[in-house]
């Protein structure tokens, strides 16, 4: 994937956009999620697609099956001010047309190593003066936030306890469930 | 006087008036009512019951719906109280939102409030270290403010009375200037700390590094549980309220200890407009309320009274409550009410790492971290300032991990998070030094939702203050760098005055009614039924985190007003 050709894509973008998405067609009205209040059903279902590509799913469940998408919506609809808002609104349009600039087709539509392909090379565009976000590096500080501060993730993979009822100040690395970096 | 007055006055007439449900005013409750004296006390917010009250208080990060942020509205409508670190969304419901109670900022302050019963006592930081007599007898030995009535000797008792009953965690350190109490086990240093500590106690005869006192039970008695209180379960989300009742607050402890008497009543939505004073009888005779939602003036008497309203709030009703008697406000002869308000810099702070005593990291939470007691200007002026700091020390384990890049290895990487190495920070509690120029004073014109003048805040840090940055900057940076720490950062926040949330002042205790409102009772000199022991009575700031101070002065002020009642002389 060429960063200069997506630039390019993303230069046309103000006056390119579709109002009506152009995968719309491969699906069908019942299976789109719900407008949330924020985001419309087209855009939910990106979304999760997204968070699925950052934290997909392996042997333990990814950011899609713990409904981190529907904490984004949420984090960024009521913890954001309107220009965050506005881009974020717009940053769906820009991955579908990226999406279908280098393959073809839209987000949802393309394979997961296209996907993978179309956030790295969008989460390295610098921001240029007056835009507040990139939208994918934006995406995954939330996703992350999100992701990690989850029942799941606290719950089996952290020494999280809502009531540890103690304390111990010198602790051997040996006997925690953390081990050092490096 | 017809026959339903009489009645009305006979239901609204009461031993003892206590202003206020916080820190100090549940502790004139609690030992007003076990003294036997039927006691109503009056708080402007809403009723908050010890665990049916505290809404979060078993929540975890992914029950609260913005994982402890606040909405952006919140904030943006909330400037100054969203500068408190502890208004998040799992505590904001505690907090006085800047709307509901403006105040005139002549110069920057941000005051930050806590409506409710309970006061602030619910959400506080929870640390109570004891005065010396290098505290009192600061003012007359560095020529400020005026001498402070009492001594250590005076308090030491009342520390002692207020620490069994509140539950007060800590390590008898035997320093002359933060006297031990009657503490219960205290909690643990980190490695890291400990590290410091010894590190500091080797190299530095007049500097000691301890653990913090904290009013957690971390070992329950006898006397915690008949108040229903258990031991501290290392939460750390003490903000939200305690359902074991593991820190003390005027909620967990004194409150439903002083209804237990049968001589408690609480009336909530009082907003106190002023205190009544008779001129014949030359005392006051009870306090008027405005009710805060039907706002509706009503009048209560009683012998004596307790203001404990919150430091500038005490200020406030004082002002306000004139008479032909006292048209500048009660007890208010010298034209001092208001004046020589004071705060603690909380300016200054630290940040460092260490790569050292890799083999160790916590378990579980502590309650408290580290503390420095006051070294500079102890014995002898050693600095071109005056007074000086106390400082608290933390040393916890970072927790890294990867966030580059998106897909399988980035989730592995989250989900394998390391130990980085120690972060180790400080700050500074610098005692400020109270000053004429630095007051609070009625607006003459705007009025707050009750029609009550809002107060103006007119205080700022001096020169004296700015020295005492730069003084601990160096300071901590020598330590830390002779402690083998790197990566050292110092930080002036450049924070208003206020959100210490220690201001103090403006009704201080002294010797002489020429230049002090009250005296070393916390009686005001020309009013003698009216006592005030919260924050506004403090003369100077110590650098102590001052709510135990409060706590001991007003149990020690409650025993000799009863005293003086039952000789008949109030």
């Amino acid at each position: 994937m060429k960063r200069k050709t997506l630039l390019k894509t993303l230069g046309i973008s103000a006056i390119g956009l579709a109002t009506i998405p152009l995968w719309m067609n491969s699906w069908n009205a019942e299976e789109l999620p719900e407008d949330d209040g924020f985001l419309t059903g087209e855009q939910r279902l990106q979304l999760q697609e997204i968070v699925d590509t950052i934290i997909p799913k392996t042997d333990t469940p990814g950011a899609k099956e713990l409904g981190v998408e529907k904490f984004i919506s949420l984090m960024v609809k009521d913890c954001y001010n309107e220009e965050v808002k506005a881009e974020f609104l717009t940053g769906f349009r820009e991955i579908n047309l990226a999406s279908e600039e280098i393959y073809g087709n839209p987000f949802i539509e393309i394979t997961d190593a296209e996907r993978n392909d179309v956030l790295c090379t969008m989460e390295t565009i610098e921001i240029v003066p007056g835009q507040e976000i990139n939208f994918v590096a934006f995406v995954k500080v939330i996703a992350i936030a999100g992701y990690r501060s989850s029942q799941y993730v606290l719950e089996n993979h952290t020494d999280y306890e809502l009531i540890p009822s103690r304390f111990h100040g010198s602790f051997p690395v040996s006997q925690s469930i953390y081990t050092n970096a490096k | 006087m017809n026959n339903i007055n009489t009645k009305t006055i006979e239901k609204n007439t009461f031993d003892a008036i206590v202003i206020g449900s916080g820190i100090s005013g549940g502790w004139a409750a609690k030992e007003l009512t076990e003294k036997g004296l039927k006691t109503l006390v009056l708080e402007r917010g809403r009723d908050v019951k010890h665990i049916l009250d505290y809404p979060t208080t078993h929540m975890n990060p992914w029950d609260m719906e913005h994982r402890g942020q606040l909405p952006f509205k919140m904030i943006k409508e909330n400037p100054i109280v969203s500068k408190c670190y502890a208004f998040r969304e799992d505590a904001a419901h505690f907090f006085v939102k800047d709307k509901e109670h403006p105040y005139v900022q002549e110069k920057a302050f941000d005051w930050i409030k806590g409506y409710q019963v309970g006061g602030k006592s619910l959400m506080w930081a929870r640390q109570v270290q004891r005065w010396s007599d290098f505290d009192f007898e600061g003012p007359v030995k560095d020529d400020f403010a005026v001498d402070w009535p009492i001594r250590y000797k005076d308090l030491a008792p009342w520390y002692s009375h207020v620490e069994k009953f509140a539950g007060i965690s800590g390590n008898k350190d035997g320093l002359e200037e933060l006297p031990d109490g009657e503490f219960l086990p205290p909690y643990e240093l980190t490695k890291v700390e400990l590290y410091f500590k010894n590190h500091v106690a080797e190299n530095y005869e007049d500097r000691h590094v301890i653990v913090a006192r904290c009013a957690h039970i971390s070992e329950q008695q006898p006397i915690h549980a008949e108040q229903g209180r258990a031991q501290c379960q290392n939460r750390n989300i003490c903000q939200r309220g305690c359902p074991y009742g593991g820190y003390f607050s005027s909620n967990s402890s004194t409150i439903p200890w002083a209804q237990e008497t049968g001589n408690l009543t609480l009336r909530p939505h009082a907003v106190v407009e002023s205190l009544i004073y008779d001129q014949k009888l030359q005392k006051v005779t009870g306090v008027r309320i405005i009710d805060a939602n039907t706002k509706e003036t009503t009048e209560y008497f009683s012998k004596i009274v307790f203001v404990n309203a919150s430091a500038i709030n005490t200020n406030l009703i004082l002002l306000n409550s004139k008479s032909e008697r006292f048209p500048n406000g009660l007890g208010n002869d010298n034209g001092l009410l208001g004046k020589y308000v004071a705060f603690h810099n909380y300016r200054a702070k630290i940040q460092a790492e260490y790569n050292g005593l890799l083999d160790f990291t916590t378990d579980g939470k502590s309650p408290t971290s580290g503390y420095i007691p006051r070294f500079r200007n102890v014995r002898k002026q050693e600095t071109n300032f005056k007074r000086g700091y106390a400082a608290g020390l933390s040393a916890n384990r970072t927790r890294v991990s990867n966030t580059d890049g998106i897909g399988v290895n980035l989730k592995e990487n989250l989900l394998s998070l390391k130990l980085g190495p120690w972060r180790v920070g400080s700050h500074m509690m610098g005692e400020t030094i109270p000053k004429e120029s630095n007051f609070v004073s009625l607006d003459e014109t705007k009025k707050d939702a009750w029609g009550i003048p809002l107060i103006k805040i007119s205080v700022d840090y001096d020169e004296n203050d700015e020295l005492m940055i730069q003084d601990y900057f160096e300071q901590m940076t020598e330590m830390f760098e002779n402690a083998g720490f790197t990566n050292i950062k110092t930080h002036d926040t450049k924070q208003a005055p206020g959100l210490d949330i220690h201001e103090m002042g403006g009704v201080r205790m002294g010797r002489d009614p020429k230049t002090s409102l009250l005296n070393e009772w916390n009686q005001l000199h020309t009013c003698k039924n009216v006592f005030v022991t919260d924050g506004a009575c403090m003369t100077s700031t110590g650098t102590q985190n001052p709510s135990l101070t409060y706590m001991a002065l007003t149990a020690r002020a409650v025993d000799y007003a009863v005293k003086e009642m039952n000789k008949g002389n109030l």
